[in-house]
């Protein structure tokens, strides 16, 4: 619960800054359940290609200029 | 404590915009109590402002020093050696900080990150209450150990408006009507004929209404 929190706290800070706050995410997985933890790394892999590089990535905001 | 608040980034981006390298000075008393303005506070916010900069292209270098107590000059004497080496200091602590780094160093430019709210106590983890509205002149042993000067909407102190229903007040649901909790008290106690004391008109002098106030403890003033 306490994790829940300031995962969001954090999702709000970086909306504050104008980053999308879907680059944090929390996922609650068993420890015995692997698949699990495969598919929401491949979820999340999928979510970070979609939104692009960071826009604290110097190389990228210099491109993007 | 004095309790407090975290001003928007936003807000304290704008006051160091055309700021390259800045001190960011907590305060390990109240608001490092109320989980606003102690180290851990000071390094959450200078990594949000550096995170805020990059991503603006315009990186600031911001380090970070908590001090005993911002509202005591002999604290504060503490970065002497340090200051000369910053654009400007950015305080995270209640109102008293800002103001007692600007007598102290009055050729730095000083910015509030916080804003004060309240005196107050915690509920809970992570809730904080107003309960003294430091009027100067403390009054709530007539209302059983509950101030409605700070707690009353309206500050009454002859009893509840007519905004009181069941037991909340007219301004917000979630603010306890404290005069239905003083009568409450009252009755359970068999002593609601305290309230049929007529009390002289409070002299507001010793308040805000008297103007800045300073207190002189005789026996210790140097």
């Amino acid at each position: 619960m306490k994790a829940k929190k300031k995962v969001l706290h954090v999702k709000n800070i970086l909306k504050e800054l104008g980053i999308e706050p879907e680059r944090v995410e929390m996922f609650n997985v068993a420890a015995s359940d692997g698949p699990s933890f495969v598919d929401f790394a491949r979820e999340m892999d999928k979510k970070i290609r979609e939104l692009g590089p960071s826009p604290l990535n110097e190389k990228y905001r210099k491109k993007a200029a | 404590m004095i309790i407090a608040d975290r001003k928007p980034i936003n807000e304290i981006l704008y006051m160091i915009k055309d700021c390259k390298k800045i001190l960011i000075v907590g305060c390990k008393g109240c608001v490092t109590v109320c989980n606003v303005g102690g180290a851990k506070e000071v390094g959450i916010l200078a990594s949000i402002l550096k995170i805020a900069r990059k991503k603006e292209g315009s990186p600031i270098e911001i380090d970070e020093k908590t001090i005993e107590r911002q509202c005591d000059n002999e604290y504060v004497e503490t970065i002497k050696d340090i200051v000369n080496n910053y654009d400007a200091i950015l305080s995270m602590a209640c109102g008293v900080g800002p103001q007692f780094l600007s007598e102290m160093y009055p050729e730095k430019r000083i910015y509030p990150a916080l804003n004060t709210t309240s005196i107050g106590g915690a509920l809970r983890h992570g809730v904080w209450s107003e309960r003294c509205a430091g009027c100067g002149n403390c009054v709530v042993h007539y209302f059983d150990g509950m101030c409605p000067i700070a707690r009353c909407s309206k500050s009454l102190l002859n009893g509840p408006c007519g905004g009181s229903s069941n037991g909340k007040c007219e301004v917000s649901k979630d603010i306890d009507c404290i005069w239905d909790k003083i009568v409450r008290k009252k009755m359970q106690e068999g002593r609601l004929d305290d309230l049929l004391v007529v009390r002289e008109a409070k002299d507001w002098s010793t308040a805000r209404d008297g103007g800045p106030r300073t207190s002189i403890r005789e026996d210790i003033a140097e």
